[in-house]
């Protein structure tokens, strides 16, 4: 009797942990050949290298799309890298212990607001700003898109940073510092170097974000899908903002499957970025990957992970 | 070798003269200014961070009110309110929670206790972790294909709900997973010792002491789903049926308070009375959930800690993989 | 300056000085060292004479450690750690607010407990301290780096892998390396933390001779937990002990290392080097 509930606890637990395998499985495959039928209605040459996306024209070309993720993308990490490796520095070698206790309490904050929380912030200040301050159209567009995303990216990138230096052993303090090291000496020829993996994971990550992030991206871009935008300042979109505006309105099948498709290229991105981090941290990824989850949510890392993994505060 | 030790000597004055005072001058001056800057850069993060919520709050406290709370919005009146939206977000949070949380749990449990290092082990790691890494957008798609279309479900609260359940099992599996292998070894040993089986430990030795833990990734994920728009306005829609609000039919479409916030601001809803002061009131509302969300987890934390700090003896003995 | 012609000169720069009687290189008068509230080290008064080697030997706890980290205040990076009394290198207040750090670990070198290379190359490691000071010619930085080295007894080792991993490296050589390193920017003061406690004996056999050769032209201060290392290797011995009353250590006895292990004058010397207690 207890033996054969025994067996029935492990195969229900391990049946759980199946539903992991299969909804990744489900996730590809369905997304993957609903999307693919797109190429029943226009040839992959008109999707992958058509300049505008017009459903009232029928043109479904990525490029307005993936040429407004990548730039969006590329513009957050110019500020947004530099800004979260600053922040963990800080956190780890300079700030006393109550300001650090401070900063690491606003990080998570920062990470647990919803995205439209965001986006609404975007909305009632970033665009305003820019349009003043630029005297550029609406100011909506990709600068305003970057701006909003430099602030959602630093909780997952700071946390990641803030681990890799923390984890470094402080014997590499000492040794840098006792042939006369100043701290910044200290950091930028011996602590960066030594964490080079983690902050590179930590950008990686933070660029995931960025590549994926939809309403808050959706409500300042501007939504401007028939073109490849100019510049950074006019309207402009990115996949998953795309997806997310038109969806519910797609009434054609060829652009329902076109945005399905979007969908499926934004899949393939995000499996290459987690290959990339494999690759970055040589194998382990495990933790530091999963934790972008958290961020989404929470608190970058919950305080109980973090302190129960052994991080002492 | 004395030799080697003189030759070191003879070259003191030499590298003292090239460690000349400008060079230091200039390390001092870089030193100063990268800690100016870095110290900047922080303070920018943190004063932009309190400044927005001050923002929100400000802009949003003053159209909070029980009625506000509870009523539906006016096109008629002013004074509306936002009761039928924090209603969908509780039902879809109930809903996914309920789903979510045995499937979760149950992964944990196999992947705490039960996997051995191997292939299979490996997929599904490596499936938790690619999970947790998609875009919420595309499980909005996903699930727009196959609760919509696939299982006929429509635009529903059942399709959000159960999209939000695939997007948050590996957040739930992660943290429960954590909490149980925390659980010290000595528990299952005693345990096993008196003769239990695998089972019975797990049920009498591992969970009980990983309920913290299990709730504090219940808090965390409940503060997810409360915030969650995107793949909500793939699965369960813009819109409230005017004939159907406070309804529990899993398969009315809904409207949550997060997805209210855009409709409102970038959608626009025709003739609603007080739209943006309703906007700000909803965004103070989902605020103050994430603050209290926030600070929910920070006291199961706590009490984690506090019975770790009692009972933790000897760390997990050797055979268990270590992450 | 031709190779040749320095090495002439260094060799007479050298015979005169040992010629000339021993000079102080650290004075310490009424040192206390707190953590916060608590007195870990009190009233040390002690001259460290230079170009010899100090051990400075106690049981665990006495505050040894804490004494020599305090020398090139290393120790400040522990955030309750406060320094008191006159610590003084030369002319220079070690311990004055004003003081800078940088001239001070320049002139006082220091070599960790456990080998402690930074993850980069073999010749990044030792000429790191040189390039923290403006730019060497490549040259010069490439002699400078042999002779750190060879110094340290690890030149022939590693001579024709200078690129790589210091990492790569075995511990007794890792530790030679961070002597290396230490060398590399000519201090007057070498201050040596247990470096062989996580050493095994063969190893720490090597980096004893290379103490031994290094005193010629180096003061060195040495903690110690090895009565033995203590006894072959040094000139003078410091015996620290740990106050029953207060918990403080402080220095029972100071003297020629001979002396100390032959004739004790504290009686809680002679049982700690006999073995009785510690």
């Amino acid at each position: 009797m207890a033996r054969r509930n025994a067996i029935l606890a492990q195969s229900i637990f391990f049946s759980a942990a199946a539903i992991l395998v299969l909804s990744t499985g489900a996730l590809v495959l369905f997304i993957g050949s609903t999307g693919l039928r797109v190429f029943s209605f226009i040839s992959p040459a008109s999707f992958f290298f058509g300049r505008s996306w017009d459903q009232n024209t029928q043109d479904f070309g990525v490029l307005p799309l993936l040429f407004g993720s990548l730039a969006t993308t590329l513009v957050t990490l110019v500020i947004s890298a530099p800004l979260a490796i600053a922040v963990s520095i800080f956190m780890v070698e300079i700030a006393p212990r109550p300001i650090r206790r401070i900063m690491r309490t606003a990080v998570e904050l920062f990470a647990s607001l919803p995205s439209v929380i965001y986006g609404l912030l975007g909305l009632t200040l970033v665009v305003p700003w820019l349009r003043d301050a630029l005297h550029v159209g609406l100011g909506k567009g990709i600068l305003a898109a970057a701006v909003v995303l430099v602030f959602m990216t630093q909780p997952t990138m700071v946390s990641i940073a803030e681990d890799a230096l923390r984890s470094l052993p402080e014997s590499l303090r000492e040794g840098a510092l006792a042939v006369g090291a100043t701290r910044w000496q200290m950091i930028w020829r011996v602590l960066v170097p030594a964490a080079r993996p983690g902050l590179l994971t930590a950008v990686i990550l933070g660029m995931g974000r960025a590549i994926g992030e939809t309403m808050a991206v959706q409500m300042v871009v501007g939504n401007i899908t028939s073109r490849i935008p100019s510049n950074l300042v006019s309207g402009a979109t990115t996949m998953p903002a795309a997806i997310v505006t038109q969806l519910p309105e797609a009434t054609s099948p060829a652009h329902r499957a076109a945005l399905i498709m979007v969908a499926f290229l934004l899949l393939v991105i995000t499996l290459i970025l987690i290959a990339g981090v494999r690759l970055a941290t040589g194998g382990k990824s495990t933790k530091a990957s999963t934790r972008r989850a958290v961020p989404a949510a929470q608190g970058g890392r919950p305080a109980a992970v973090a302190k129960l993994q052994g991080d002492k505060v | 070798m004395s030799a080697d030790v003189r030759d070191l000597v003879a070259s003191r004055e030499e590298a003292g003269a090239v460690m000349n005072m400008g060079a230091r001058r200039r390390a001092k001056f870089n030193d100063t200014v990268a800690t100016v800057v870095m110290s900047a850069a922080s303070l920018l993060l943190v004063v932009v961070l309190f400044g927005v919520i001050f923002l929100l709050l400000r802009a949003g406290l003053p159209a909070l009110s029980w009625s506000f709370l509870t009523t539906a919005g006016s096109f008629v009146n002013t004074g509306g309110g936002i009761g039928p939206q924090i209603f969908v977000s509780m039902y879809i949070l109930v809903l996914s929670l309920l789903f979510t949380t045995p499937l979760g749990v149950g992964a944990a449990i196999y992947m705490a206790e039960y996997a051995k290092p191997g292939r299979l082990t490996t997929l599904i790691r490596f499936s938790t972790e690619a999970l947790a890494s998609v875009p919420s957008v595309v499980f909005g798609v996903f699930g727009a294909i196959v609760f919509l279309t696939t299982f006929h479900l429509g635009f529903s609260v059942l399709s959000g709900a159960l999209t939000l359940t695939l997007l948050n099992l590996p957040l739930m599996v992660r943290l429960a997973e954590d909490s149980m292998r925390t659980v010290p070894e000595s528990y299952r040993e005693a345990s096993l010792a008196l003769g239990g089986t695998r089972w019975e430990t797990i049920r009498k030795a591992v969970v009980p002491s990983a309920i913290p833990g299990i709730v504090t990734a219940m808090v965390l994920t409940g503060g997810r789903i409360i915030g969650e728009t995107a793949p909500l306005i793939l699965t369960t829609g813009t819109t409230i049926s005017p004939n159907a609000t406070y309804s529990l039919n899993p398969l009315q479409t809904g409207e949550t308070l997060a997805v209210h916030v855009w409709v409102l601001k970038i959608v626009g809803v025709p003739g609603l009375q007080d739209a943006q002061k309703v906007a700000n009131g909803a965004a103070a509302v989902l605020l103050l959930i994430v603050l209290l969300v926030n600070i929910g987890a920070a006291y199961f934390t706590g009490r984690l800690q506090k019975r770790l700090s009692g009972t933790v003896g000897a760390p997990r003995a050797g055979g268990r993989k270590k992450d | 300056m031709s190779t040749a012609s320095r090495a002439t000169v260094a060799s007479q720069v050298g015979s005169a000085t040992q010629v000339a009687a021993p000079e102080l290189a650290l004075r310490l008068a009424n040192v206390n060292l707190y953590y916060g509230s608590f007195r870990a080290v009190k009233d040390v008064t002690l001259d460290i004479k230079a170009r010899a080697i100090t051990a400075i030997i106690g049981p665990s706890g006495c505050g040894k450690s804490t004494l020599l980290r305090s020398l090139n205040r290393i120790n400040d990076r522990t955030p309750i750690f406060r320094a008191e009394g006159t610590l003084k290198l030369g002319d220079i207040d070690i311990c004055a607010p004003t003081t800078d750090l940088v001239e001070i670990r320049r002139r006082i070198g220091m070599v960790f407990q456990r080998p402690n290379p930074f993850p980069q190359s073999i010749f990044d490691n030792v000429a790191f301290g040189l390039k923290l000071n403006g730019r060497m010619p490549r040259q010069q930085l490439t002699e400078v780096v042999e002779q750190s080295l060879r110094g340290a007894a690890l030149w022939d080792d590693v001579k024709d892998k200078l690129d790589q991993s210091a990492l790569g490296l075995s511990g007794g050589q890792q530790q030679r390396l961070c002597i290396a390193r230490a060398l590399a920017t000519r201090p007057e003061v070498l201050l040596m933390d247990e470096p062989a406690s996580a050493l095994d004996p063969i190893s720490t056999l090597r980096i004893e001779e290379l103490i031994n050769d290094l005193k010629r032209q180096y003061t060195i201060v040495i903690v110690t937990h090895n009565m033995q290392q203590a006894a072959r290797a040094s000139d003078v011995t410091v015996m620290m002990t740990m106050d029953t009353a207060d918990r403080a250590g402080n220095v029972v006895e100071v003297g020629d290392t001979n002396q100390i292990f032959t004739n004790p004058r504290d009686r809680q010397t002679e049982e700690y080097i006999t073995g009785r207690f510690g």
